[in-house]
């Protein structure tokens, strides 16, 4: 009887004197840990600054992008340094062209991945995985899976 | 504090002090720069300076002289010395900023330039925080130099960091002048207020380097007559 009162979720069907056991009182508060983990979890990324994610103000510090100065910061004059005159003359190039410089595709690189994007890219993972690979492409995937979904609701009365 | 915070930004550029406040409308986006802070739907003026502004922005124009290190901005910095696989660099901020020993382009860790005290190294600052001391590293996000390089040569002249911001300016009316007087010369300008100046003889070196520090105090017309008369007076 105590086996099965072991196995029970139910922490009535155990003696007191089990309960105030040292790893008895340890398995009972470590779902009350987790949940306040998660809790935190959540909340320690949110800065308390409403008002300004609202509006979409950008805090910086630098005069670079204010004034918009120059980014290399070397002159060269004449091919006295033809290294630099190459990088200035590919970075006039950009400017001109308004074309992304180097560090401008990265930071456009890591905040790039859209949320549907990223959730599309999960939804073909996830067909991927339940079915075998190269077994036709996702569209296909999806029709045969709702189809299966259909035919499983279908009650059959017994005869 | 009240009636002043009622103010818009002004359009043309004005005279602030510090705890001057002014007014955003409440669905402008807008980037706050230097010299100001957001608060209450307002931004409020930390320094005293000249507020400009444009569509996107608002920042307050100031003349300093000590370098506080602001992340991706490129500096020039004076290796004083190595701890580990690190050197410590001198970039005249409050605080000696570090530098990994493979932060160059292709460096790795059995091929890497050996650098000694007292060279001179144009990096970007990779990290700057008031609680741990600035980071810089002579390459950019993708690995490459990029004109991030190990200074070798040439003078160093030290300057405010308003006129080092005038120099980086594109097509900056201070630099244009050098190009009409000097055949070959080369300039690497941080924005720590430092300014590497190397040319063809060190007569050249030391005539654009006296021209560099006058431009600090006097106009372009008058810097330039002066810069014509050192170069008569060295020959």
């Amino acid at each position: 009887m105590t086996g099965r009162a072991g196995h029970n979720p139910d922490k009535r069907f155990l003696s007191k004197g089990i309960l105030q056991m040292k790893f008895m009182s340890r398995s009972s508060h470590a779902p009350e840990e987790v949940s306040t983990a998660s809790g935190n979890r959540d909340t320690q990324w949110i800065v308390d600054s409403g008002a300004v994610s609202q509006r979409n103000i950008i805090i910086d510090e630098s005069y670079m992008k204010l004034e918009d100065l120059c980014e290399i910061g070397r002159i060269t004059s004449k091919q006295f340094n033809p290294y630099i005159e190459k990088i200035l003359a590919e970075k006039n190039r950009l400017r001109d062209s308004d074309e992304p410089s180097d560090d401008q595709e990265d930071v456009q690189e890591m905040d790039g991945v859209s949320a549907s994007e990223m959730s599309s890219r999960y939804n073909s993972l996830v067909s991927n995985k339940k079915r075998a690979p190269g077994l036709g492409d996702d569209s296909s995937d999806e029709e045969e899976t709702n189809q299966d979904a259909t035919e499983r609701r279908k009650f059959l009365k017994p005869s | 504090m009240s009636d002043t915070a009622r103010k818009e930004i002004p359009d043309k550029p004005s005279i602030v002090v510090c705890g001057d406040s002014f007014a955003i409308p409440p669905d402008k986006d807008l980037t706050v720069g230097p010299g100001l802070v957001f608060r209450n739907n307002s931004v409020t003026c930390t320094k005293p300076g000249v507020i400009k502004s444009n569509d996107k922005s608002v920042w307050i124009d100031r003349n300093n002289r000590r370098y506080v290190p602001v992340l991706e901005e490129r500096v020039i910095g004076i290796i004083i010395g190595r701890v580990m696989d690190e050197y410590r660099v001198d970039i005249g901020g409050a605080h000696v900023a570090m530098m990994s020993s493979i932060a160059f382009e292709g460096a790795t860790q059995r091929n890497k330039p050996e650098l000694k005290p007292g060279n001179v190294v144009f990096a970007r600052v990779i990290a700057a925080n008031k609680d741990v001391e600035p980071e810089l590293a002579c390459v950019n996000k993708k690995g490459k130099a990029n004109g991030l390089q190990v200074l070798e040569g040439g003078h160093i002249i030290q300057c405010s960091l308003g006129l080092s911001r005038k120099l980086r300016q594109h097509k900056s009316p201070l630099t244009q002048p050098l190009f009409n007087h000097f055949k070959s010369f080369e300039l690497c300008v941080g924005m720590n207020g430092r300014v590497w100046v190397r040319s063809d003889t060190n007569k050249h070196t030391v005539a654009i380097s006296i021209y560099l520090k006058r431009c600090e105090y006097l106009c372009v017309a008058d810097a330039v007559m002066t810069l014509k008369q050192t170069v008569r007076a060295l020959g």
